[in-house]
């Protein structure tokens, strides 16, 4: 783990009306690593996660981005530094077929005149489709279906795909694996492994702490708007997260 | 599969329907009626005079009508006509112009045309025109709005937007013989499309600027209808007298007990039978008058039977 | 995110992509996705065979023929328009309005170019650039209610329903105001005899200025990016916004092409009448959605195909003109249109729960 962090948010603050959401908050998140941001209900995660993806502004504080400050003017400029986020609605177009929505917003056309017109290359969406699915190992029942008839576990295989094709540094996950089955909550696990493999950071924010001891390398709690704790993947437990979370001690602990 | 199975059983049964359906009868037998629209109880009652003299006459008649009072409406409806090819056509146009050309191809490809009711512009090639005379309707209209007011007051027309030969002939002949009275201070016309909620609507809000308003004058069985919706809505009713054109049985009941005081009938059943008489004469290479009138007559407040005996009859099998 | 919708409403699917349940696409099913995807083209061709079965001399004749498709003509190229508009999600009802609105101020320009004075009637002497002059207007017109409806839609998030109603009853008001109540009926004759009731190669003129309409659209809509693009607006709005697709861009264009289109028809009613019709084109904005929903194209949006459109304007078309060449009585016309409405709907829906397995 290099030393300095991919994605780091330090002393974010942010205010919505009477609510303190977050009070200077930190975070980080490594190349290469499962990181689960863990909280109490109300703790500021989905907020946290909305400034640091460029879809909400912080009020004080600042985000670094391979050491460097950055300000995110929105979701898509985020996605241009290679941030993207998975969100538990999935964002996806169900009647649209997988390949097509992997490229929603950046389809491919074909070159010369027709290009210029806006014809799309469908061959050319479907093969590199095929490819980012095969690096990834998503078998899908059938590319060519909406991918409304996929079953929930294959849907957010496309949604974590499509981030995973698009932004090449941090990918967020809110609770990815929340809607579905145990065969499929397996198979998603999977996903998200291989998408660390390919030097992808991956920020998953989960209520499933027996998931998260499983599959995270290292825990960041928030509680009341500050992170609390971070806690490495040996020294994890079950008890000692749900502790972290609940009750938590007045200042932040080493990592 | 159960369902393609049922979808194909479901094809035949529907072909097998068309197809015994109706008789084809021999084309230069038949005689087609296009009414203005469906639903009204003067083109009814037109048909059900065509139907009855057809019956009586020998003739295969065929009656069709459009969904609206309009030419995009009807225009489909005389193109499958003219594809039927009948010896004869009695057509309502819905536009004096937009007709010309689909009733022309009807006369090309073979078919007499008769006119009923209303007219079109170009009427070189229709065999006959079977109408009333709308201005002296309207003329009847006015003079029994003056006797009605005695002399002065302020009255509105309600018709149809212009266009329409017949409705514009009727307010034209109101308005002319209106001149003669210098009691009387004529509002103009509102327009009202076949919409009697729309006529109630015009009736209340003339109210409210003119709540002294004295008479309203109907140009057909719609307009009359929202006239005295709207007049109850306001409170008028009796106060301000309605003259009305046609005798549709809600305007007779409603001459019946006072909403309106003075009807104009015309004789829809005569028309859909000179109609008939004009294309059996036509079959049989007999003479027939470029322009057939039917006449019109003034039913007063308290006559009864003369009422009973206009009224538009629009039920027959 | 409502999966369960668009779980039922599968077939007719956005992409010929999105619809074969095998990798290879079967000759069948590229057919069968070309053909509108469902039944409604089999029904098409049982009602056609059926009339010219039981009188061939009529309703098959060439005439009669030739007439079905130019009283299409009209219709199809307003429910092209509504097919893009409800593909994306959202509905047009003032399609007719705006046709009337564009006719009448497009005649009152070309009547004004021609030098003529207003209340003509017959035709005028107009040539091609007072002609061309009125597309202009009627399309510009069209044009303008379109953008309005998309903005209001779009930018101030007005229901479409509501607005296009709005937008409904101001065009025709203003059409009506524009002209006292009193259609324009001196058009130019070029007009109306070479376009109106003119011949392409022996083809109506309206026929072909529809079909080329119609197959311009189809291949914009299912092989350009800003088909797939409305398909996505309509199937996820949220998502298409996310993904960065310009949302309020393509919503605006959409209605502005249903616009423009509504103001093409115009011309084409001006020719084929030859004289704008204020007080008709009154159901036209209801004709248009059934035949478009006719067709398979989900009024949810996200799903649909040009074709299933065409074949959706034919059939109403082809079952008035059956009734009245077969005698039937105009009443039952009116109840068999509304049986075979729910019948071609009601056997789209078995089959696709059968699809679906």
């Amino acid at each position: 783990m290099s030393a300095i962090p991919l994605l780091e948010a330090r002393s974010v603050s942010k205010r919505f009306g009477h609510v303190q959401a977050l009070d200077g908050a930190n975070f980080s998140v490594y190349p290469a690593e499962i990181c689960a941001l863990i909280g109490d209900n109300g703790a500021g995660k989905s907020t946290l996660v909305k400034i640091l993806s460029g879809a909400d502004r912080p009020d004080t504080g600042r985000i670094l981005l391979e050491g460097r400050e950055v300000a995110l003017a929105g979701p898509l400029a985020a996605q241009q530094m290679g941030i993207a986020t998975v969100y538990q609605d999935l964002a996806l177009a169900p009647d649209l077929a997988a390949s097509d929505n992997l490229f929603l917003g950046r389809e491919i056309v074909r070159g010369g005149v027709l290009g210029r017109l806006g014809f799309l290359d469908r061959r050319e969406m479907r093969a590199r489709a095929a490819r980012q699915f095969a690096r990834l190992s998503v078998r899908l029942r059938s590319p060519r279906v909406p991918v409304s008839s996929l079953s929930g576990g294959q849907r957010q295989s496309v949604a974590i795909a499509r981030a995973a094709m698009w932004a090449d540094k941090v990918i967020f996950m809110d609770e990815p694996t929340a809607a579905l089955g145990v065969a499929q909550t397996a198979r998603v696990i999977d996903l998200i492994r291989q998408v660390r493999d390919q030097g992808i950071a991956v920020v998953l924010i989960s209520h499933n702490m027996t998931q998260v001891i499983e599959i995270a390398d290292r825990v960041e709690v928030l509680r009341l708007g500050k992170r609390v704790a971070r806690i490495d993947k040996s020294a994890a437990t079950v008890e000692g997260l749900v502790a972290a979370m609940t009750s938590a001690p007045a200042r932040e602990e080493a990592a | 599969m159960r369902n393609t199975r049922h979808a194909y059983r479901m094809a035949a049964t529907v072909a097998a329907v068309l197809l015994t359906a109706t008789p084809a009868f021999a084309a230069d037998q038949s005689v087609a009626l296009v009414l203005g629209v469906k639903g009204s109880p003067f083109y009814q009652a037109l048909a059900c005079g065509a139907k009855a003299k057809a019956r009586e006459l020998g003739l295969q008649l065929t009656v069709s009508a459009p969904d609206q009072f309009a030419a995009d409406s009807q225009i489909p409806v005389v193109n499958a006509v003219a594809a039927t090819r009948p010896a004869v056509a009695a057509v309502v146009p819905t536009d004096t112009q937009a007709l010309i050309e689909p009733l022309r191809q009807l006369h090309q490809r073979g078919t007499r045309v008769i006119t009923v009711d209303q007219t079109i512009n170009d009427t070189s090639f229709v065999a006959s025109r079977i109408q009333t005379d709308n201005e002296a309707g309207g003329r009847l209209a006015a003079d029994a709005m003056n006797t009605l007011l005695g002399g002065k007051g302020k009255v509105l027309t309600i018709t149809q937007p212009p266009g329409s030969a017949a409705q514009d002939a009727r307010e034209a002949g109101f308005r002319a013989e209106l001149k003669r009275f210098p009691g009387i201070v004529y509002l103009g016309p509102q327009y009202q499309s076949d919409d009697p909620q729309k006529a109630a609507e015009i009736v209340t809000s003339t109210l409210s600027a003119h709540p002294d308003l004295a008479g309203i004058f109907a140009t057909n069985d719609q307009g009359a209808i929202g006239t005295v919706t709207g007049l109850r809505q306001a409170g008028g009713i009796g106060r301000v007298k309605v003259v009305a054109y046609d005798a549709a049985t809600a305007e007779v009941n409603a001459l019946k007990n006072g909403s309106i005081q003075t009807l104009i009938a015309q004789t829809p059943k005569e028309e859909g039978e000179a109609a008939m008489q004009a294309a059996a004469a036509m079959m049989q290479g007999k003479p027939v008058d470029k322009v057939i009138l039917t006449h019109i007559v003034t039913i007063k407040a308290g006559d009864t039977a003369t009422a009973d005996r206009y009224e538009y009859q629009g039920n027959c099998p | 995110m409502n999966w369960s919708k668009s779980a039922a409403v599968r077939e007719s699917c956005a992409t010929p992509d999105a619809c074969a349940t095998d990798p290879q696409q079967t000759l069948y099913e590229r057919l069968h996705h070309f053909a509108g995807g469902g039944w409604i083209l089999i029904l098409l061709l049982v009602l056609v065979a059926g009339f010219w079965i039981a009188r061939p001399a009529q309703f098959g004749s060439t005439y009669n023929l030739t007439m079905l498709a130019v009283n299409a003509a009209i219709l199809l190229v307003l429910s092209v328009g509504q097919t893009y508009v409800i593909v994306s999600a959202g509905i047009d009802l003032s399609v007719g309005a705006v046709l009337v609105f564009s006719s009448v101020a497009s005649a009152q320009t070309m009547l004004w170019l021609s030098g003529e004075p207003a209340g003509t009637f017959g035709t005028t002497s107009g040539g091609w650039g007072v002609i061309a002059a009125g597309l202009l207007v009627a399309v510009a017109s069209g044009a303008a209610w379109g953008a309005l409806n998309g903005a209001l839609v779009a930018l101030v998030r007005i229901p479409a329903l509501i607005v296009t109603l709005g937008s409904l009853g101001m065009a025709l008001g203003l059409a009506q105001v524009l002209t006292g109540g009193v259609d324009v009926r001196a058009v130019p004759d070029l007009l109306v005899t070479q376009v109106g009731n003119g011949t392409l190669l022996g083809i109506p003129m309206l026929v072909v200025i529809a079909a080329l309409v119609a197959i311009v659209a189809a291949i914009a809509l299912h092989l350009t990016r800003f088909g797939l693009q409305v398909f996505a607006v309509g199937s996820n709005a949220e998502a298409a916004r996310r993904s960065g697709i310009r949302l309020r861009r393509r919503i605006v264009s959409v209605y502005m092409l249903s616009g423009m289109l509504a103001g093409l028809a115009a011309m084409m009613s001006i020719a084929r009448f030859s004289t704008t019709t204020i007080n008709g084109h009154a159901m036209d904005n209801l004709s248009t959605i059934s035949a478009v929903v006719l067709g398979g194209t989900s009024l949810f949006g996200g799903v649909g195909t040009m074709m299933g459109t065409v074949i959706g304007v034919f059939i109403p078309i082809v079952l008035l003109n059956g009734f009245v060449i077969l005698g039937i009585p105009p009443f039952w016309q009116t109840v068999a249109m509304g049986a075979v409405l729910i019948l071609a709907v009601w056997i789209d829906q078995i089959k696709r729960r059968v699809r679906q397995g």
